[in-house]
């Protein structure tokens, strides 16, 4: 409405740039409509001159246009009350406009805004409700002229209807019984859609054919529902979605939409109070169009009377003082009128030398320098010793005035500090000195040689190789190109490229007494790397080895020594001699013939026979020649007579060789002499001798 | 007369005790020569610290009583038996020490060479075995190889020579 007003405003207005080129003008007028008539049934009610109206609608809401007038029925929302009205809208212009005239005023119909306090989604079931209203408004109409023909009823719906005395404007018997009971065609509902029925009824209808039943209706239902109460009784309405029309009074059936409210915009704020009586620092209670309220700084008024927060007499002069104004605002402003009555110094005066001044701070922050100074501070040095007699690179020590003692480089004889090498030391081998010459002019020789030289150089020796050679250790002496030194392990020495080992020719060790060694009394012993073998040693063997010795004839190995065997040593008249350990003989005696062998006198007949010789006659001849040589043949070679002793060996006494052509016969019976005789062609060499028997242990 | 007697007397009995004096001093003086070469030769050794030893004439030390003196020679003996050549042998009296000696150089020139036919040059055939199992004692070792071993004749040698290899690590 508001805005409606303020176009009238620009185009009526008479400094208006219209109104100014043109005498046209453009009308409004708002009609209160309290039985909530159509434009068409309002304009029929209340237009005495009536012409043939044009239906149009003007923001979604009814209208008709009857010439240079357009009447439209629009809702107007009472938010602060909920309340629900509906008014005529008149807009007309005068007659013989200009058609700019027509042009603005069709422009104002296209624009023309209701409803501009509701929310967009809200006004569209304004305007349905609106239409709403408006056709049950028709409905009644139809039902007081059908009571003024039926006796002051109602249609009773009897038959033709689901539910007897009933009937929805979903229901076939909307059209096909009521509207033809009452004679006109029924307005149906702008929307004219069921909720959602339950299973087994009919979706449009919520109607079970089959049980003959009606579902009721069911949430979010819009619909016309016509209720038949009895004789002269009924009810209309419908299922309202706005939410401000809720009873039934107000054509609102059970189940209408209940309760909408728009939060009221506070577009205009006002307050009660001068502005200039308020701190800019402090807020104002606003008041909105809705009752809100709100406070904002609004206050215009400023600091005017300033008062200290504390006594100036008691804040230093340079230090500013805080006054607070009579809106609360602060400054801050040189006020103080103290001075510095206190003085304290920044430090301990027991820390500052005695011709130092000490900086003090005042109790108003002034500063001001005093000599209190209580330290002793070193301001004279005097050194201890003459630096003449000090190396410049040492220190002399000073003691100063407060006896404090301090070194310091003072000392002013040239000491021996660089030296230099008279020579390159990489021309020098390493193990050989350089002499240096000195800062000073000394000389001194110093291990600097650089080089490497070969030092391992011992004879007989593997020295410098690149490996250690086997059975060798680390020698003494340098080598170089990588190589170690080395020298043969002792009882090694070098030759043919190894480290062989030592070899010496030693004596064994001393024998026991009545042996004699069996070959040498020496030995070749070899290094075998921890001891020289063979063991030189000396032990007993009759087999020839190394130290290897045996008892002298006559004796034997007896418990670890030879002792005298009783042995006896038998020499024949030739010089021949055998050993026996008894002196029991044993002969073999050939019997040619019929004579006897004679043995020391005795005379034996006897192919063999044995004799214990008396040693105590220390002698024993035997003549082998009798009975000998009495008969001679042929194939006589053979032994005939023999002494055996039991040492193993034997003496051939008489022995026979055949011999062609006789032999020289020699006869000597001489003890030791042989007599050969010639027995045909054999030859029969008679040995007459006496046997000497010794023993052999000394 | 009297006096005249007493003075030829006292003439014969100086000159008797003057003579006897120089005997017994001329007796002393060879005993100490013919005796102490080797006390002597050690007392040089001991004095100019080089391997200068007395003269050897026999191998045999074992007869020799006073020990310092033994002791001389062994020394000198070890000596003689490990020089350069065996020259040093000809120092000995005994011809049977001389061929002992030469034949050690023998032995030690086959050990050296490992040329055991040296050996065989010997004409006496226990020394010429004993120069071959003492050269082969000494190879055995040299090589690591028990197979000189076997030419050891002397069982308890043999097995000597085969104990000191393992014991070295030769298997």
């Amino acid at each position: 409405m508001v805005v409606v007003i303020f176009f009238l405003a620009i185009f009526l207005s008479p400094e208006s740039v219209f109104a100014a080129a043109s005498p046209d003008a453009i009308a409004t007028r708002v009609i209160p409509n309290p039985d909530h008539l159509s434009p068409l049934s309002w304009y029929q009610a209340n237009i005495k001159k009536q012409g043939s109206p044009q239906v149009l609608l003007v923001d979604g809401y009814e209208a008709i246009r009857d010439g240079r007038t357009v009447y439209v029925n629009a809702a107007n929302i009472d938010l602060a009350n909920n309340k629900f009205y509906t008014n005529i809208y008149l807009i007309s212009f005068n007659q013989d406009v200009e058609q700019a005239t027509q042009d603005i005023f069709g422009q104002l119909l296209s624009h023309w805004k209701f409803n501009t306090n509701v929310p967009a989604e809200q006004k569209d079931k304004i305007r349905q409700d609106t239409k709403r209203l408006a056709d049950l408004a028709e409905i009644k109409s139809a039902l007081n002229n059908y009571q003024k023909t039926h006796d002051g009823d109602f249609p009773s719906l009897a038959a033709g209807s689901y539910v007897a005395g009933k009937s929805l404007s979903v229901w076939p018997s909307w059209q096909a019984t009521l509207a033809k009971e009452l004679g006109i065609t029924l307005p149906l509902d702008p929307v004219n859609k069921l909720g959602t029925c339950p299973q087994g009824y009919d979706a449009t209808t919520c109607w079970d054919q089959k049980n003959k039943r009606f579902a009721g209706v069911p949430a979010n239902s819009q619909a016309y529902i016509y209720t038949y109460n009895g004789v002269r009784s009924y009810n209309v309405c419908a299922l309202m979605q706005s939410g401000y029309l809720t009873t039934l009074d107000q054509g609102a059936c059970a189940g209408s939409a209940v309760g909408y409210k728009v939060a009221c915009q506070d577009i205009t704020w006002t307050y009660k109070v001068n502005r200039a009586t308020v701190c800019s620092n402090q807020t104002i209670t606003e008041t909105s169009d809705c009752g809100n309220t709100r406070n904002t700084l609004y206050g215009t008024k400023t600091d005017t009377i300033w008062t200290p927060n504390v006594n100036p007499a008691t804040v230093c002069s340079n230090q500013t003082i805080t006054e607070t104004g009579n809106c609360g605002g602060t400054r801050n402003i040189l006020y103080g009128t103290k001075t510095d009555t206190i003085w304290t110094p920044n430090v301990n005066p027991a820390t500052v030398c005695s011709n130092q001044t000490i900086t003090e701070t005042g109790n108003c922050g002034g500063t001001r320098n005093t000599l209190h100074g209580a330290k002793c501070c070193d301001t004279t040095w005097t050194p201890n010793v003459n630096p003449a007699t000090v190396c410049s690179n040492l220190t002399v020590t000073e003691t100063s005035n407060c006896g404090n003692t301090r070194n310091t480089l003072h000392g002013t004889k040239c000491c021996d500090t660089v030296w230099t090498p008279n020579t390159d030391p990489a021309t020098v081998c390493s193990n050989l000195t350089v002499t240096e010459t000195s800062n000073c002019g000394n000389t001194r020789n110093t291990l600097h040689g650089a080089k490497c030289c070969v030092t391992c150089a011992a004879a007989n020796q593997p020295n410098c190789q690149a490996s250690a050679p086997a059975n060798s250790e680390a020698g003494s002496g340098a080598c170089c190109d990588g190589k170690a030194c080395y020298k043969c392990k002792t009882n090694y020495t070098w030759s043919g490229g190894v480290c062989a080992a030592n070899t010496r020719t030693v004596y064994c060790t001393a024998k026991p007494p009545k042996t004699v060694w069996n070959t040498s009394a020496l030995t070749l012993q070899i290094w075998s790397g921890s001891a020289w073998q063979p063991s030189n040693v000396s032990s007993y063997d009759n087999t020839a080895g190394v130290c290897k010795f045996k008892c002298l004839a006559g004796y034997g190995w007896i418990s670890g020594s030879c002792v005298c065997l009783p042995s006896y040593e038998l020499t024949f008249a030739d010089g021949t001699k055998l050993v026996t350990d008894s002196l029991n003989v044993s002969f073999n005696y050939k019997t040619i013939g019929s004579g006897n062998i004679i043995i020391g006198g005795q005379s034996f007949n006897a192919r063999t026979f044995s004799k214990t010789l008396d040693l105590g006659a220390n002698a024993i001849s035997m003549n082998s020649n009798n009975g000998m040589c009495d008969s001679c043949g042929t194939g006589c070679d053979g032994v005939y007579a023999s002494i055996t002793v039991s040492g193993g060996g034997s003496k051939v006494l008489t022995s026979r060789t055949q011999q062609t052509g006789g032999c020289a016969v020699a006869t000597n019976y001489s003890n030791g002499y042989v007599d050969t005789r010639c027995c045909g062609n054999c030859c029969e060499t008679h040995y007459r001798t006496t046997i000497t028997a010794i023993s052999l242990c000394p | 007369m009297n006096k005249q007697i007493i003075i030829a007397i006292s003439i014969f009995l100086t000159i008797a005790v003057v003579g006897a004096g120089a005997y017994y001093f001329s007796v002393k003086q060879k005993a100490n020569n013919a005796d102490n070469t080797t006390s002597q030769s050690a007392s040089q050794q001991k004095e100019t610290g080089v391997d200068v030893w007395p003269q050897v004439k026999k191998l045999n030390c074992e007869d020799i009583k006073d020990a310092k003196e033994k002791e001389n020679c062994q020394a000198g003996v070890a000596n003689l038996l490990n020089s350069e050549n065996s020259s040093a042998c000809e120092s000995l009296v005994d011809e049977a020490d001389k061929n002992a000696c030469r034949q050690t150089y023998i032995i030690k020139e086959a050990a050296g060479s490992g040329d055991l036919n040296k050996c065989i040059e010997i004409t006496d055939k226990a020394l010429s075995e004993n120069c071959s199992a003492q050269a082969s004692f000494s190879l055995a070792i040299q090589k690591k190889d028990k197979k000189y071993c076997e030419n050891i004749i002397n069982k308890a040698d043999n097995e000597n020579c085969l104990k000191v290899l393992a014991g070295m690590g030769v298997k």
